[in-house]
């Protein structure tokens, strides 16, 4: 299950910080619109208005994103195509990092960071209902 | 790049091709300023108003030399000015230490949406531990503040207002002065926030009439850890200490603490931040014209680049400002998207609400993109900045 996100970093290698936002950025306008803006979905803490809803279908994580920010979204939809599929016990050992070592992870500040990183916990929470 | 000023500032020796167009959160700084700060620590340290060796003494002068010089810029009494580490702290100064003086349950005070936290938050704390009334005037047609609106907003029981003289966000020039005159006619103790104007013109505060103005030297080309609160010497003496300690006790039983703006200042200050403000206010001074002048080229400039926008940007404010600030929107289209395209090519703005929350609730807005130049920024680089976000606006198909 790390396929998914090894194929994000194939992909992203090498890319300066102007490609990697048209990367992320095309992501987001070629994503399906799934109308999650509810409340109940809402990330708090993210600055770019973020929102997450996560289902657990025959014990697979089902998750979807959006965001006011393109890029953002860009980058939450890379993170859900990496949970999408797996089980809760795999996303509790999966570490995203594929914007490590990239142009990008000095350039996110930290509350967009930390709003990211709560989409890991926003599908880990499934775990409690 | 070449510029009037440039030179006199490191950061552009260090990165030739970077544009720094956030200088309402922080300017660059002087080299003057670094170096003031660098000897200090590295050939005169220590502490001031402590020992009297040679070195101390020298020290405490040098603070005093900056106290002066400081006056002189805003045009009162050495005496009438207090150090504080930030325009922050000034703010909570005021409002911890002078307002409960005058503030009782029942009574107003005034302020505007345009208010940065730092100005707005403690007046709103301070009238809420006082049981008293916060009115907010709501931005002006032009994001600005009316002073029909303002003078209306009083009545018998306002007993202080806080405004600024230069908004962070909009770029709609504030009557400052005459908002002082209503105040003094009416009898209001008038708090002023002079951090965005000072780097970029001087004023006058025994002219104003204003009762309080607070700034901060590190958005006037020099080194965070000094600010600036004036205070009428009246009100100087009416007021408490917010920090109790080291420097102004004359004797602690009974306690009786040193009179005066000294009274202020208790704990160590920060010395070679204060040192390192002299040196900016030396450049501030001995540019008070060319200053202006670059800045009003710059600002001709940025009006017109977003004239040429006006279809696709919208502006806060009506671009009269004093100040060289320029904030926009592009409907549609995430800040954070644009000022993220615009730092991949080395343009650094900042998007956000700036720390001045209740005018984008007053606008109905989440928050907006920046553009706050310095005397050390060129027309070249505001031509560089424009080209950007067109093709950004173009990449987004506005």
């Amino acid at each position: 299950m790390t396929d998914t996100q090894d194929k994000i970093k194939k992909e992203i290698s090498g890319m300066d910080d102007l490609d990697l936002y048209d990367y992320f950025v095309s992501k987001a306008i070629s994503s399906e619109n799934k109308n999650i803006r509810k409340e109940k979905n809402r990330i708090e803490g993210c600055v770019s208005g973020l929102w997450v809803e996560a289902k657990l279908i025959n014990n697979c994580v089902s998750v979807s994103t959006d965001s006011d920010s393109l890029v953002i979204k860009g980058i939450s939809l890379c993170i859900c195509d990496i949970f999408n599929g797996m089980s809760l016990e795999q996303v509790k050992e999966t570490e995203i990092d594929f914007l490590n070592g990239t142009d990008l992870s000095g350039e996110l500040d930290e509350r967009r960071r930390t709003g990211l990183a709560k989409i890991k916990d926003r599908v880990l929470s499934l775990s409690k209902i | 790049m070449s510029g009037l000023f440039r030179d006199s500032f490191p950061f552009f020796k260090e990165n030739p091709d970077s544009i720094y167009f956030d200088s309402a959160s922080t300017s660059q700084k002087l080299k003057t300023s670094i170096d003031a700060m660098s000897d200090f620590y590295s050939k005169s340290c220590s502490n001031i108003g402590r020992a009297s060796y040679r070195l101390s003494n020298a020290a405490g002068m040098r603070v005093e030399e900056v106290r002066s010089r400081a006056a002189e810029y805003i045009g009162c009494e050495a005496s009438d000015v207090i150090f504080t580490k930030s325009a922050t702290e000034s703010s909570n100064l005021v409002c911890r230490s002078f307002l409960p003086v005058v503030l009782h349950e029942g009574d107003n005070v005034l302020t505007s949406s345009l208010e940065h936290n730092s100005a707005f938050l403690p007046l709103k704390t301070a009238s809420e531990r006082a049981g008293a009334h916060l009115r907010v005037i709501s931005p002006g047609k032009d994001d600005g503040i009316d002073p029909d609106e303002f003078e209306k907003s009083i009545d018998s029981n306002t007993k202080a207002a806080v405004f600024t003289c230069a908004s962070n966000v909009s770029s709609t020039k504030i009557d400052y002065t005459e908002l002082c005159r209503i105040c003094r006619e009416k009898g209001v103790i008038s708090i002023l926030d002079a951090t965005q104007l000072l780097a970029h013109k001087r004023i006058n505060v025994k002219s104003l009439g204003c009762d309080f103005l607070f700034f901060s030297a590190h958005k006037m080309y020099s080194l965070s850890g000094c600010g600036i609160l004036y205070a009428k010497r009246e009100h100087i003496d009416a007021m408490e200490p917010l920090l109790y300690g080291g420097g102004i006790v004359e004797t602690l039983s009974p306690l009786s603490i040193v009179s005066g703006n000294r009274k202020f200042e208790a704990g160590s200050p920060d010395v070679g931040s204060i040192i390192a403000f002299g040196a900016a206010l030396d450049f501030l001074f001995e540019n008070q014209d060319a200053i202006p002048e670059t800045e009003r080229k710059l600002c001709k400039k940025l009006r017109e680049g977003f004239e040429d926008l006006k279809d696709k940007c919208r502006l806060i404010g009506k671009a009269d400002s004093e100040i060289p600030v320029a904030s926009f929107t592009v409907p549609g289209i995430s800040d954070y998207d644009i000022t993220s395209y615009l730092g991949a090519s080395d343009i650094s703005v900042r998007s956000g609400r700036m720390c001045a929350h209740t005018l984008f609730d007053a606008l109905g807005i989440d928050g907006c993109i920046r553009v706050s130049l310095g005397c050390y920024n060129t027309e070249e680089e505001i031509s560089r900045f424009f080209d950007c976000l067109n093709r950004i606006l173009k990449k987004f198909s506005v």
